[in-house]
């Protein structure tokens, strides 16, 4: 049987399965996961297959079947039953070996497949290298293997303030001391103008006012 | 498309191969060959009709075979695919269609069946074979023929069984599987193992 797929997918065709899978792995090139912000990324990406892969195509005997499918060891989007296609999100701090073992076993399951790395981000870019350089198609007795990085800039869910380095997470709590700084100074000035007692508070007011900076610099540094 | 698989698959299955829900697919797997249209008419009531699409036996083969295993008032009608129609007089059918051995061709012959069955009271259908049909062209080709047939089978409520006669290879049959809710391996003796598709889809057969 193996004989058999051979012969029917080699070749330079330009309609059977290997075709397919090359216009597959093309149009995976220009979708952008990140397009539909509300739509999960495997529900837009079979929608998006679906249309573009169909475009055009009367008779039901032509279209392609693209079907979405759930459970970690099952591929996320599967066109002819015969391509699968793995979505991989941010892999943070993962053993690259877990994503290896998977792709393993979807390798019994589909005769092409496709790894979609839904994190473009630098950060990832060890992970991706160490699992692209352990597979290879031949190695896992398929047809094809492609690896695909979404456009860079699709890089997932939104980070952590602690992590986005001069974004939010520097501004908010420079704001914070500015604020405590001032109302502070509001507050002397009101006092001096008003009280007998100024001497006393004037001071008091400007050791409010240190104690806010000196806090400032320190939840910035953290 | 749809957004997920088979209505059935990943259900406990709770048939034995004795019997079959309406709107079930059957992969029955038959290494020896031979077997799996006398599976398939055994598994179908007495008197109900039955419907043989045949890629690869001629029409008069099939028509012995089958009136062997059916009762005399059982409807049975052949679809004849194997693109050498031999004109010869079948009078135990009671309906025999030729169409082309490409694989739309079949499928649509088999699409009409399937959907004609409320009108001529048919409540199996038997398509023989997968293997012949993957020789022919390729494993995405049989497949979309499969999901496009077994979608219609599970609106119609009837029940069809996909012979692959021959000897298989695991991933095929795992990834024709994925557009089935079932599948049976005809080999040692006594009734076979009914199995799930989500069942199959792990292992090694």
């Amino acid at each position: 049987m193996d004989e058999q797929l051979d012969q029917q997918a080699g070749g330079a065709d330009t309609s059977g399965p290997d075709a397919t899978f090359r216009t597959v792995t093309d149009l995976l090139d220009s979708w952008d996961p990140h397009a539909g912000r509300n739509t999960p990324a495997a529900r837009d990406l079979r929608w998006y297959l679906n249309e573009e892969l169909n475009d055009g195509d009367t008779s039901v005997w032509n279209r392609d079947i693209v079907e979405r499918r759930r459970g970690s060891s099952s591929a996320d989007v599967v066109v002819n039953g015969e391509i699968g296609v793995k979505l991989v999100e941010r892999t943070g701090s993962t053993d690259p070996g877990d994503l290896t073992v998977v792709i393993r076993l979807l390798s019994k399951q589909y005769n092409y497949l496709v790894i979609y790395w839904l994190d473009a981000s630098p950060v990832e870019a060890d992970y991706r290298r160490n699992v692209e350089r352990k597979l290879s198609a031949a190695q896992l007795g398929i047809k094809d293997l492609r690896f695909v990085t979404a456009p860079s800039g699709a890089s997932g869910p939104t980070p952590p303030a602690q992590s986005a380095v001069g974004g939010p997470g520097l501004r908010r709590p420079l704001f914070a001391g500015g604020l405590s700084v001032l109302g502070a100074g509001i507050a002397g000035l009101l006092v001096t103008h008003f009280s007998e007692l100024s001497q006393l508070f004037v001071f008091g007011i400007a050791g409010v006012v240190a104690l806010s900076a000196l806090l400032s610099v320190f939840v910035v540094t953290q | 498309m749809t957004d997920t698989t088979n209505p059935t698959a990943g259900d406990a299955v709770a048939e034995t191969a004795r019997s079959f829900d309406p709107g079930t697919n059957v992969l029955v797997v038959d290494e020896s060959g031979g077997e799996a249209l006398p599976f398939s008419l055994r598994h179908t009531a007495a008197d109900e009709g039955v419907a043989v699409v045949t890629t690869d036996h001629s029409a008069p083969s099939v028509a012995d075979a089958a009136r062997r295993s059916l009762a005399d008032s059982a409807r049975l009608d052949i679809v004849d695919c194997t693109g050498k129609s031999t004109g010869v007089d079948t009078p135990v059918v009671d309906s025999l269609v030729s169409a082309g051995q490409d694989l739309p061709s079949v499928g649509e012959a088999t699409v009409d069946t399937v959907q004609s069955g409320d009108s001529t009271a048919l409540s199996t259908v038997h398509l023989g074979s997968m293997s012949t049909l993957v020789a022919r062209s390729t494993v995405q080709q049989v497949y979309k023929l499969l999901y496009m047939v077994a979608d219609q089978v599970r609106a119609n409520g009837l029940v069809a069984f996909y012979a692959w006669d021959g000897p298989s290879d695991a991933k095929t049959l795992r990834i024709l599987g994925q557009a089935l809710d079932r599948r049976v391996s005809l080999e040692g003796r006594g009734e076979p193992t009914v199995r799930s598709s989500t069942e199959w889809s792990g292992d090694d057969g």
